[in-house]
């Protein structure tokens, strides 16, 4: 910008000005996503509370207006409290089970110099199978009759366990293959762990820290503003989580992993209840976008 | 370590064994459910459900027998193959829970090939409840299913009269493996088949590991006869699955791109702000919260059940124009001013100046839309109510809820879904590594 103000030919000038109009090249960039975000986006997000207010009908919309009733109707639902608190159950257990997983492969990967790569890649492998198949295939390991867990944990005198047919296990199992497909997040540590400066390391083993203590006290401290981020994505992505129940259990045994986005696929696309699931989406969107306001908050304080 | 002069650290060596062992644990656990997908998928029907499992698929045996007819009255053709498909279909019946990969059979009159047939194991699986449902074993049974195998195209069968001189063994060994032992004492045993058993042997046929990959490209497809309706074949569902991967690909990078360098270069700083915010606030609307709106959206626009339909709503991704203008915002503008001295217009200057130097930026948006583009479930599932439209991961999960697919069917097509993203993976880890650290640590 400098060198266009300083330049010696007047008409200069001329060509950097079109710069501050709105231009047609940027109306003509800008026009597809607009278009884009405001037709799959916007416009679905209104129309989703909209539709609340209604008992909607979809071959004659919108239906009766019966404004704050689909919400009562929720207030009331053993059915909405009990995913709602499947969908809190979920979360510890994901938090459990997964959340510090890919914290300590980092911090302990970092630790390994020597074919660091091809771990890092070892450790993406899960990544690789796609998410339905992962499931799918755990589901044949939790098999109760053929499956290999089974057979495997009766080497050590446990089981045999009905995993997912088991309302009281339900929950874990579907959580469980979680635990090793940390991969992506073990990638987001370990790239903001190559980011402290070598010179603080450095520095702590001059004063005597030996390699724990310097996990406690240098290397752990400095991912706390990434864990920070993480957890916040964590929560939201545990809360919209409905892969895993869909195909491994279906929201059974006994309603034990119906969760509030099973609630809100089965309400609209099973009982074609769409004002009921117009209802549960904004209180989801609600609650998603307080956690994310929150995120946003936390990125924009460092 | 102490050759080079170094001091020995307290604590360094139980820091790496700690280390090495996490390591270790973590990636044998996410192997042995790998080579368990892979294994299970190559295992025949029946120890596909034994208990306790076995590691490895045992390989196929393939029976060969040679049936004489020599001193038989004039036999015709049809009598020559009703006496094959007894041979091969009642011998399997009664062998059904042993793993056989393939039966050949070959008919020898006067020392002349008359006839050779065979099966692979996948066709029988497939017949079996068709052709021989329970163990009679009569003429009048076979004559009745002789046309169903034909239609299916079960049993190969080629005819050669009297063609070519019979040149195999003429005895039978006299120590037989286990399966090829059964089936002679079925065979000789059994009043329906007419040929006398020459010679009977088996060998293994490690190409029948992979029948559980044929089955699933043969079950899955095809016109279902009772009801008339088309029914497609999972290679239809995996280019279903390339084609919305694909397209959304090219369009997010033309979208985009184009959007995020309007943002970073073409628009004054507010309005450019304020227009930001209106891209990336979108991260907040989840999915499952505007799913039932957006398939009305998509049910007016008439794209319900059509692959536009999966594609379009991910042209919507705030992220992507996060990451493009935040790239674009990086490029030194004094390359963009001498574009705009030289006289070139600003979409010259994004196609041939700006567009060359962002390679990064398109291939990283490109590796992280596909993998999650690949994954998807459901979206798919809501939007993609016919069979035609359906990508890979709705047919999975359809997949798993017939009866007909046996689990080791089920895992070859697990198999055959993993390896294009494998591919991806492996091949565009540094491109991941790189997304990942643009997007995990903003967002």
């Amino acid at each position: 910008m400098k060198a266009a103000t300083q330049g010696p030919k007047p008409q200069l000038h001329a060509r950097v000005k079109p710069r501050f109009k709105i231009s047609w090249t940027a109306i003509t960039f800008l026009t597809p996503a607009i278009l884009c975000f405001v037709l799959f986006k916007y416009y679905p997000l209104i129309q989703a509370v909209y539709m609340s207010f209604f008992d909607y009908k979809v071959i004659n919309p919108p239906g009766k207006f019966v404004w704050l009733d689909n919400y009562k109707y929720l207030i009331d639902s053993s059915e909405f409290w009990n995913a709602f608190r499947n969908t809190f159950a979920f979360f510890f257990i994901y938090f459990i089970l997964t959340f510090w997983v890919p914290i300590v492969q980092a911090v302990l990967l970092n630790e390994i110099k020597f074919a660091s790569k091809t771990l890092r890649s070892l450790y993406l492998l899960p990544t690789a199978v796609p998410a339905v198949a992962g499931y799918l295939l755990w589901k044949w390991l939790y098999n109760p009759d053929y499956g290999l867990l089974n057979y495997l944990l009766h080497f050590i005198g446990l089981g045999p366990y009905g995993w997912l047919n088991d309302p009281a296990m339900a929950k874990w199992s579907i959580v469980l293959p979680g635990v090793f497909a940390t991969g992506m997040g073990m990638l987001i540590y370990y790239s903001a762990l190559q980011g402290i400066p070598s010179e603080n390391i450095e520095a702590a083993k001059i004063d005597g820290a030996g390699p724990w203590r310097r996990m406690r006290s240098i290397v752990f401290p400095s991912l706390k503003f990434v864990i920070g981020i993480q957890f916040i994505s964590f929560i939201c992505g545990v809360f919209l989580t409905f892969d895993p129940m869909y195909i491994m259990t279906g929201g059974g045994p006994a309603s034990s992993t119906r969760t509030l986005s099973m609630l809100v696929f089965n309400s609209s696309f099973k009982e074609f209840r769409f004002g009921v699931a117009g209802s549960i989406s904004f209180v989801m969107f609600v609650i998603i976008a307080f956690i994310t306001y929150l995120q946003i908050k936390l990125t924009n304080k460092d | 370590m102490a050759g080079r002069g170094r001091i020995k650290e307290k604590g360094s060596l139980s820091v790496k064994i700690v280390s090495y062992s996490v390591a270790a644990f973590f990636i044998l656990a996410s192997i042995v459910p790998l080579f368990w997908m892979v294994s299970s998928s190559m295992k025949d029907n029946i120890t596909i459900y034994k208990f306790p499992p076995t590691w490895l698929p045992e390989v196929p045996k393939t029976v060969n027998v040679t049936l004489n007819y020599d001193g038989t009255d004039d036999l015709k053709k049809e009598d020559y193959e009703l006496d094959a498909m007894e041979a091969i279909w009642f011998t399997w019946k009664r062998m059904q829970n042993e793993a056989v990969g393939a039966m050949k059979v070959t008919g020898v009159k006067d020392g002349e090939v008359v006839y050779k047939a065979s099966m692979p194991s996948y066709k029988f699986t497939v017949g079996r409840s068709e052709i021989v449902p329970t163990m009679i074993a009569t003429h009048a049974t076979m004559k009745n299913k002789l046309q169903k195998i034909r239609d299916n195209k079960y049993t190969a069968f080629t005819f050669l009269g009297e063609g070519d001189k019979y040149s195999g063994e003429t005895t039978i060994r006299p120590e037989l493996p286990q399966q090829a032992a059964n089936a002679l004492k079925w065979l000789s045993e059994s009043k329906v088949v007419k040929g006398k058993v020459q010679t009977i042997d088996e060998i293994s046929d490690w190409k029948r590991l992979f029948d559980n990959y044929i089955v699933l490209w043969e079950m899955t497809g095809g016109v279902d006869s009772k009801s008339g309706t088309v029914s497609y074949g999972f290679p239809h569902f995996l280019l279903n699955s390339v084609l919305v991967t694909g397209i959304t690909i090219i369009l997010q990078l033309i979208i985009g791109g184009t959007a995020g360098y309007a943002l970073a270069h073409l628009l004054r700083s507010k309005t450019s702000g304020w227009l930001t915010l209106f891209f990336v606030a979108t991260i907040m609307i989840p999915e499952i919260a505007i799913l039932v709106p957006l398939y009305l959206t998509m049910d007016k626009l008439h794209l319900v059940n059509t692959l536009w339909g999966i594609i379009l709503p991910h042209t919507a991704w705030g992220i992507v124009i996060f990451l493009f203008k935040g790239f674009f915002e990086q490029l030194p503008s004094e390359l963009l001013q001498a574009g705009r001295i030289d006289g070139a217009s600003e979409m010259k200057i994004f196609y041939r100046i700006v567009v060359p130097m962002s390679a990064p930026i398109f291939t990283v948006v490109a590796v992280m839309t596909f993998i999650a583009v690949w994954n998807e479930f459901l979206w798919p599932l809501v939007v993609a109510r016919t069979q035609n439209v359906w990508t890979f991961t709705v047919a999975l999960n359809d997949f798993q809820q017939r009866r007909s697919l046996g689990s080791n069917v089920i895992m070859s097509s697990l198999v055959i879904a993993t390896i294009p993203l494998m591919l991806i993976i492996t091949s565009c880890q540094k491109l991941i590594e790189k997304g990942v650290s643009f997007t995990g640590l903003k967002g």
